[in-house]
């Protein structure tokens, strides 16, 4: 007899939403969350979060990328051997905007300085302060939504996560391509390498294993596959490596059609250890000429981490057993997928057989909304809430002949029960205006 | 060999198909239900639970025939209506390229 009763014929196929740099919306319906923790996703949203926050925090990261000699002095060093006198620049993710005031002292007859954070005002200041504000525009916005008046010669961009991609820079440089630079362009960084090595790293796991342990007698371990299922952002130790790292890929951003990468290698163990994942980290040519920025392990020298691939097991290696590494990228890099298998060869018969298998995403270590996916389906028939009311008949009452103050009456007037006091109508008006108008 | 759908637009599906989800698609199970995203299409869907339950059928199971047997087993539905639904569902899948026949 059946045990249950449910209906199977209530079994549909919801089409939910596409995922990429539009996820930024998604983002937001989720909390922000969507992606995980560790998981940077440097969209607007995010910075913007970042920015408003903890201002502390972020000029503490740009710090931290301006006192980065090797960084800085390869960027410098690439900026020079590639801009020429009279060229038109455009400098993508400028940050405090020091790539663009290189390119400026190299010669460029104008520089469009692009970011979307608010650190552009940072930016703005300090081309001021060294007297290059007539050659530099700055522009506040995702360079993929911006328009430029004229085609440029040099695209510059330290869009470079701690595994090359994160920062979606393959997307940010295709789309230049197409549409803001000239045919002929020079592109800064010219060429990305990824690099992965097998790691014993029992320190690592064992704090995502932390997850397993009971806390005030409470389990948590429901957060374990989240952990478990995202890149880690760590400071390699070369003494983790058990085995020859390999080169997973190498782009040139001169040609490269995707916005994503799925590549393969293998690596071969060389000692005993325990597998506990894989490690990863990018070299960049930048100017196509051998200056190079490299953050291979150990590199204290680098303001960039490395990347922690854990595996949800960790498993006893030998010397002689290979590793067959898939990694794969998705959605402008957002999202990330680590499989392969881990194969030895018998020492009596000479066969291989398969050791272990591994299979992981960061899409598993997404924190996803329990009912708030519906929301996102495109069948969903949405319905304002009071609050989206409120912001309707603000953005109703902005026309251009009302102040913010009259528009903060009208509202407290018309939503008596949520503007008890005056003030909070204002900075709701203020906070309608600043996106909107 | 494994082929896509549209090499197979004409094909009647059955439940004597092989059927297997596709390696670039990866599900997380929220609150009962799934969510899956398809590498390939950079698509998300959504599947309840009995979808869900489907879809760990057809990774474990190597027929349509053998799923089938499964759910009659496990829920109460009369037979032409699980037939006709699982096929349907599995059109669908096969449609947005969530599964292959293989």
């Amino acid at each position: 007899m059946a045990e249950t009763t449910l209906p199977v014929f209530t079994c549909v196929l919801k089409p939910l939403w596409r995922a990429g740099r539009s996820v930024e919306d998604l983002a937001t319906a989720c909390v922000a969350a969507v992606l995980g923790t560790e998981f940077r996703q440097w969209t607007e949203t995010t910075l913007q979060m970042m920015f408003n926050k903890s201002p502390m925090t972020y000029l503490k990261y740009h710090l931290s990328m301006l006192t980065d000699h090797a960084r800085v002095d390869a960027y410098r060093q690439a900026i020079f051997d590639t801009v020429r006198p009279g060229d038109i620049v455009l400098d993508i993710g400028t940050g405090t905007g020091i790539l663009s005031l290189f390119a400026c002292q190299a010669g460029a007859r104008r520089v469009y300085a692009i970011e979307a954070g608010r650190i552009i005002e940072a930016a703005r200041a300090v081309c001021k302060q060294n007297g290059f504000d007539d050659r530099v525009v700055f522009m506040q916005e995702l360079s993929t939504k911006v328009e430029l008046p004229e085609r440029a010669d040099v695209l510059i961009t330290e869009t470079i996560g701690n595994f090359g991609l994160e920062e979606s820079i393959l997307g940010y440089v295709r789309d230049a391509r197409q549409r803001l630079l000239k045919d002929d362009a020079r592109i800064l960084p010219a060429s990305l390498a990824l690099h992965v090595v097998p790691l014993e790293a029992p320190q690592l796991h064992a704090a995502i294993d932390s997850w397993n342990q009971p806390i005030a007698g409470l389990d948590f371990s429901s957060v374990r596959p989240l952990v478990v299922n995202n890149p880690h952002w760590v400071k390699l130790d070369a003494a983790w490596m058990l085995g020859q790292p390999a080169q997973l890929c190498k782009i040139d951003l001169a040609c490269a059609t995707s916005k994503d990468i799925c590549a393969s290698t293998t690596c071969t163990v060389t000692k005993y250890g325990t597998l506990h994942g894989l490690g990863g980290w990018f070299s960049a040519d930048l100017s196509g000429a051998g200056t190079a920025v490299i953050s291979n392990p150990p590199s204290t020298e680098t303001s960039w981490s490395h990347a922690f691939l854990p595996f949800e097991t960790p498993w006893d290696m030998e010397p002689g057993d290979t590793i067959e590494i898939t990694l794969r990228t998705a959605a402008d890099a957002t999202v990330w997928q680590w499989r392969g298998t881990c194969r030895r060869r018998s020492a009596a018969t000479g066969a291989t057989s398969e050791v272990a298998r591994f299979n992981q995403s960061s899409f598993l270590g997404q924190m996803m909304p329990v009912g708030g996916l519906r929301r996102l389906s495109e069948t969903h028939c949405p319905q304002l809430t009071e609050q989206g009311c409120i912001d309707q008949f603000i953005l109703q009452m902005i026309d251009g002949s009302s102040s913010l103050k009259e528009i903060a009456q009208q509202a407290a007037a018309r939503f008596p029960g949520v503007f008890s006091d005056p003030g909070k109508a204002l900075e709701r008006a203020r906070l309608v205006s600043q996106r909107y108008a | 060999m494994e082929h896509k759908w549209s090499e197979y637009w004409n094909m009647k599906i059955d439940l004597s198909c092989q059927i297997r989800p596709s390696d670039d698609v990866l599900l997380q199970e929220v609150g009962g239900e799934a969510v899956l995203l398809d590498l390939a299409s950079e698509c998300y869907f959504g599947l309840e639970a009995v979808g869900t339950r489907i879809w760990e059928l057809l990774q474990q199971n190597s027929s349509l025939q053998q799923t089938y047997d499964c759910l009659r087993a496990e829920y109460d539905v009369e037979p032409d209506r699980l037939r006709t639904d699982l096929l349907a569902l599995v059109e669908q899948m096969l449609e947005a390229g969530l599964v292959r026949v293989a």
